[in-house]
């Protein structure tokens, strides 16, 4: 039964006008990823220079863009977009008693809402990444897609805390409008927080409950990025995933239909 | 005569209210039963903790045998339930919509659709199946309400204030197919509602709810000729004035 709900629920995220609006911001990041790297302001470029070890300081800036001015804010805004008002819609329609009086429990369907949400993020960034793999290494000097695809795929299971973040606020907060304005500030806040560690290498304990800095940890590791290097950042954020889900799933009993 | 529906001095309260207090009546199996009330009577609630939505305060009740509270998602998976208000996703087609109910119940995409298509055939949607619900009027709404009711096959039908709002055709063909249910299905349902034309066109038994308490229930005719009333306005009113 789940696993046709969840079919159901990613077909209908699918068509929504909202998954839509994410499909035309997420192109946009992709293709004005290459502009921003053509003429970097000149701070980011210095930044990019002394933070990151490798031995391709041009690749590393490209990642940098790549991770920060386009996954990064990109993956907050889509994040509220897709999971900021789960339950609460439909509760607001006055769905939820025809929803909640089916053989589901409400634990059951926060988290199928919360998968399809993930799901669709997952499809979307992804395909962010595959386009950018497409298209960067015509456009790139010395792209690298080995270390692109390693650096977006670990950022991605990151930023995946932008949906289960949202989700969890959604049925926390009884306001929906309130929920998503939440979750955006905080978003935006860890994602200007993500590169502390690099900034000021004496602050990076501070980082240690940032997901967005584990999402970009591999930075500053281009030149070893082994499978020990790799799986640490995954392990703490599946934790962080975790937390965040039960959170949510513990929230939502107390939702009134 | 088994019952498909015992409460057992079922009561919700919220704070010092008293939404529903110790209420007590059975629905016998494959009828059509009238739960009436005005509008703040206890109706809702108590149709909501049948359902599990909300948790009794005290009391008990049962399903087809099964414990409302202990038993919920059983409960669930042999009821449909139309509420007295909702707004349907107006994103999805009538269709995907009730798929997307269909799949809440385990039926597979195949099965949830075939279903689908035979209620919106029976309601005479089929044509507007694949239409957004957003352009829906509130009678085509209201069918598709009671289409994703019945997409579980249930055998206890929960029905709140159906009938509002629909115009007078629209209502007697609703009625013609909760009439049917019951008939050729031996569907339960529990119908709610304080238009008293639709209980007395439909109903065999009744119960009566005034300010969250019972004050009547039984069979219509029984209750009629006891409280010698002419119509079923009559017999209302005369329960409600020694009630209040």
């Amino acid at each position: 039964m789940i696993a046709a709900l969840l079919r159901q629920e990613v077909r209908a995220l699918l068509r929504a006008r909202r998954t839509r609006l994410a499909v035309g911001i997420v192109l946009y990041a992709v293709l004005g990823a290459p502009f921003l790297l053509a003429k970097p302001p000149p701070h980011v470029a210095e930044a990019a220079a002394t933070w990151f070890s490798g031995d391709d300081p041009a690749f590393s800036l490209f990642l940098f863009i790549w991770t920060d001015l386009a996954l990064n804010k990109l993956s907050a805004i889509l994040g509220v977009v897709l999971a900021g008002g789960i339950i609460r819609e439909e509760q607001a329609r006055g769905l939820l008693p025809l929803l909640w009086a089916k053989p589901i429990t409400r634990t059951e369907y926060y988290l199928v809402k919360l998968a399809a949400a993930a799901i669709v993020f997952t499809l979307l960034i992804g395909g962010a990444g595959l386009l950018g793999l497409a298209l960067f290494p015509w456009q790139i000097a010395g792209f690298r897609a080995g270390p692109f695809l390693v650096v977006s795929g670990v950022h991605l299971v990151g930023a995946l805390f932008a949906v289960t973040f949202s989700g969890a606020l959604a049925v926390l907060i009884r306001r929906r409008l309130g929920a998503m304005l939440t979750s955006l500030m905080v978003l935006m806040l860890l994602v200007g927080g993500a590169f502390l560690g690099f900034y000021n290498p004496a602050w990076a304990d501070y980082t240690v409950v940032n997901p967005f800095s584990h999402a970009v940890w591999l930075l500053g590791h281009l030149d070893d990025l082994s499978a020990a290097t790799v799986v640490r950042p995954l392990l703490v954020l599946l934790a962080i995933h975790a937390a965040t889900i039960t959170l949510g799933a513990l929230a939502v009993r107390r939702v009134e239909a | 005569m088994t019952a498909a529906i015992e409460l057992d001095a079922l009561t919700k309260s919220f704070g010092d209210v008293l939404a529903v207090d110790r209420v007590s009546f059975t629905v016998p199996e494959g009828q059509v039963f009238g739960f009436m009330g005005h509008n703040g009577a206890g109706k809702t609630t108590a149709i909501r903790m049948l359902l599990g939505l909300t948790r009794p305060t005290s009391g008990a009740a049962r399903v087809l045998g099964r414990d409302i509270v202990e038993d919920s998602l059983e409960v669930r998976r042999l009821s449909g339930f139309l509420p007295a208000s909702y707004g349907l996703p107006r994103d999805m087609s009538a269709l995907d919509f009730l798929v997307y109910v269909g799949a809440m119940f385990g039926l597979s995409r195949a099965d949830a659709t075939a279903r689908a298509r035979g209620l919106l055939d029976l309601f005479e949607l089929g044509a507007v199946a694949r239409k957004s619900l957003g352009g829906f009027s509130t009678g085509m709404a209201q069918k598709v309400g009671l289409a994703q009711a019945l997409i579980g096959r249930p055998r206890v039908l929960f029905l709140d204030e159906p009938t509002s709002g629909l115009d007078p055709l629209g209502r007697h063909k609703f009625l013609t197919h909760i009439r049917g249910l019951a008939r050729d299905e031996g569907t339960t349902v529990l119908f709610s509602t304080h238009i008293l034309s639709d209980v007395e066109s439909i109903c065999e038994r009744v119960a009566v709810m005034h300010h969250g308490r019972l004050i009547a229930s039984g069979g219509l005719a029984e209750l009629k000729a006891t409280r010698r009333a002419a119509s079923m306005d009559d017999l209302y009113l005369d329960l409600v004035q020694e009630a209040a």
